[in-house]
């Protein structure tokens, strides 16, 4: 059974994410294509205001390399939280020219290392896809965050 | 059931103490006691200080408004028709409901939502539904003047495009406030350009409001807690900069300056690590293009910390501009909201370097974003232990001094002595060394 285009994007958000979370944070970067690629986290404050500055903002699949590479060699001393993401109401539409825009609301929730739970992030994504070599890729992930007061630090990306 | 056994008998706390008159001692307690903290609503916010209300080019049109926070109390600040810059509190001097519900906007006139006071843009009462009842019946008594029942304002005052508000009337003049220090780097860096804001940035950090404080006026820690500040050269022990203070030591400045020397002084630095395995002066980016953005101001400072007390800091890092404002959420969090600034007239690829040079700051910032961790790790550890002091001795003890040197915790120990002031508190300065060593 060939999986349909809906199916694919969700599978690719399942894996994406789990690479977060399970801190295989080398991986992160694959998620994008590796030509060109533009990575977003914005307030929804700023996002609604049209004021441009994100909160994190990687412009070049170098910048998404950094990203994670700070957290991979600890150059940055943040909290260790285990996160999961919830990711839902996946909407997928496939442009005349091939690309594929999508986009999904999308619940981080943060666990602490005494076991203590509570919601990290709220939010959502717009992204735009390519595929290369048979493969989907981020053109762009747009991150919108309701919950823009962020719990003291946001150090991985979402 | 009754527990006779002594040992689970309750101890009597140690009293909060100052022991040492140059402040080299603080006591754990004024991060963590609820009742300080409702004396600092009171004595420290309503007292004789400049609370940082916002920026002039956030409001630039008639009726233009937003909302701040001065401790825990809201503030609405507005723009007059005659241009004027108006601060009152958002609480209905009818039933003290919250008037202003929007973060800012635009509004000729504020209502109250619950029974439609209203009030003009100085928040003075301007109309009472039914004042005269209805029918002849009801309405408010004959002696009921609307003039006796105007929102709570402040007196504003403005330099460089940065609006203040103080309760207190007998709060000195802001230029003297400020000290010379701030106003002159206040107006380098938001008066020689005109600013514009291009985003906001906002950290919940669970750790008390002068924790904050005292990170800003920590160039000690700068170079240690982060690291990717000193692998690239942002700010090093080695680097050129120092500190000065205002004449209460309140208010200091905090800079370093680019110097042709740093790469090879940073080389040297591995032993003043003491052996902690963190420096990593050989780390490389990716994309290094965040790195190699020339300093716009061409005058050489890479770092610039302006901390004014109670709750503002302007700063520069690299070539980042932005206002830091603290919102304190009870003794254990503050709420840091962050003004970032572009300038007019930026060309396209100065917004761009911007967009890139924010990933430096705010709570997702390769530099600040630790600073929330250190706080919240500060205040974890010193819940339990009342009665016991920080030390604060790295630059020399004594008077509070500016210096020429960045290792050092002087600045901290300014705003310890001013705080101690605004608060009343009995004098510092009395050690008793047998408790200290016991």
């Amino acid at each position: 059974m060939t999986a349909s285009l809906q199916q694919r994007v969700e599978r690719f958000n399942f894996d994406y994410a789990d690479a977060l979370n399970q801190r295989r944070f080398a991986e992160w970067p694959e998620s994008f294509a590796a030509d060109a690629c533009d990575y977003r986290v914005v307030s929804r404050e700023n996002h609604d205001a049209g004021l441009p500055a994100p909160l994190m903002g990687c412009y070049t699949p170098g910048m998404v390399k950094d990203r994670v590479s700070m957290l991979i060699k600890e150059t940055l001393t943040y909290r260790q939280m285990y996160l999961r993401h919830y990711i839902t109401n996946v909407r997928v539409n496939e442009e005349l020219d091939g690309t594929i825009t999508a986009s999904a609301n999308l619940l981080v929730m943060q666990s602490d290392l005494e076991g203590n739970s509570s919601i990290y992030i709220v939010g959502c994504y717009e992204d735009t896809m390519v595929e290369i070599d048979g493969q989907l890729k981020l053109r762009k992930r747009l991150v919108i965050v309701d919950s823009f007061s962020i719990d003291n630090m946001l150090a991985v990306p979402l | 059931m009754t527990n006779s056994n002594p040992a689970s008998t309750p101890t009597v706390e140690k009293p909060m103490t100052w022991p040492t008159a140059d402040f080299s001692r603080v006591p754990y307690d004024v991060f963590t006691d609820p009742q300080i903290y409702r004396l600092e609503m009171d004595k420290l916010f309503r007292g004789e200080v400049w609370n940082y209300l916002g920026m002039e080019c956030e409001i630039p049109a008639w009726g233009d408004y937003q909302t701040t926070w001065i401790g825990d109390t809201q503030i609405v600040v507005t723009r007059a028709k005659d241009g004027s810059v108006n601060a009152f509190e958002n609480s209905c001097a009818h039933r003290g409901a919250r008037i202003v519900d929007k973060l800012r906007g635009n509004a000729k006139r504020h209502t109250c939502p619950y029974h439609l006071w209203t009030y003009n843009l100085a928040g003075e009462l301007t109309g009472v539904p039914l004042e005269k009842g209805h029918n002849g019946k009801g309405g408010m008594p004959p002696c009921f003047e609307k003039k006796d029942h105007g929102l709570r304002t402040l007196r504003v005052a403005m330099r460089g495009g940065l609006i203040f508000g103080t309760y207190c009337d007998t709060t000195e003049p802001l230029e003297d406030y400020l000290g010379p220090h701030s106003v002159a780097q206040i107006d380098r860096l938001l008066v020689q350009r005109k600013p514009k804001v291009i985003g906001y940035l906002r950290q919940k950090i669970p750790g008390n409001w002068k924790l904050y404080n005292e990170n800003v006026r920590d160039p000690y820690h700068a170079s240690l807690l982060h690291l990717f500040q000193v692998s690239f050269g942002i700010q090093t022990p080695a680097m050129q900069g120092g500190i000065k203070l205002d004449k209460d030591g309140k208010n200091t400045w905090n800079h370093s300056i680019m110097g042709v020397n740093d790469n090879a002084n940073l080389g040297k630095l591995s032993d003043a690590y003491a052996d902690t395995g963190k420096l990593m002066p050989d780390l490389e980016m990716h994309d290094p293009s965040l790195l190699k953005i020339p300093l716009d101001l061409g005058d050489g400072y890479k770092t610039t910390l302006l901390s004014m007390f109670p709750t503002l800091i302007v700063a520069q890092v690299d070539n980042t501009y932005a206002v830091r404002h603290l919102r304190p959420k009870g003794p254990d969090a503050v709420e840091l909201h962050i003004t970032y600034l572009g300038f007019e007239g930026d060309t396209p690829e100065q917004l761009h370097n911007r967009l890139l040079a924010v990933n430096l700051i705010g709570p997702s910032g390769y530099i600040s974003m630790e600073d929330g961790e250190a706080l919240r790790l500060v205040q974890e550890g010193v819940k339990a232990r009342r009665g016991d002091h920080s030390v604060l001795e790295m630059g020399g003890v004594g008077k509070p001094h500016d210096t020429d040197y960045l290792s050092q915790e002087i600045s901290i120990r300014g705003f310890w002595q001013h705080y101690h002031r605004m608060m009343g508190f009995a004098p510092a300065g009395n050690m008793n060394r047998d408790e200290e060593s016991a």
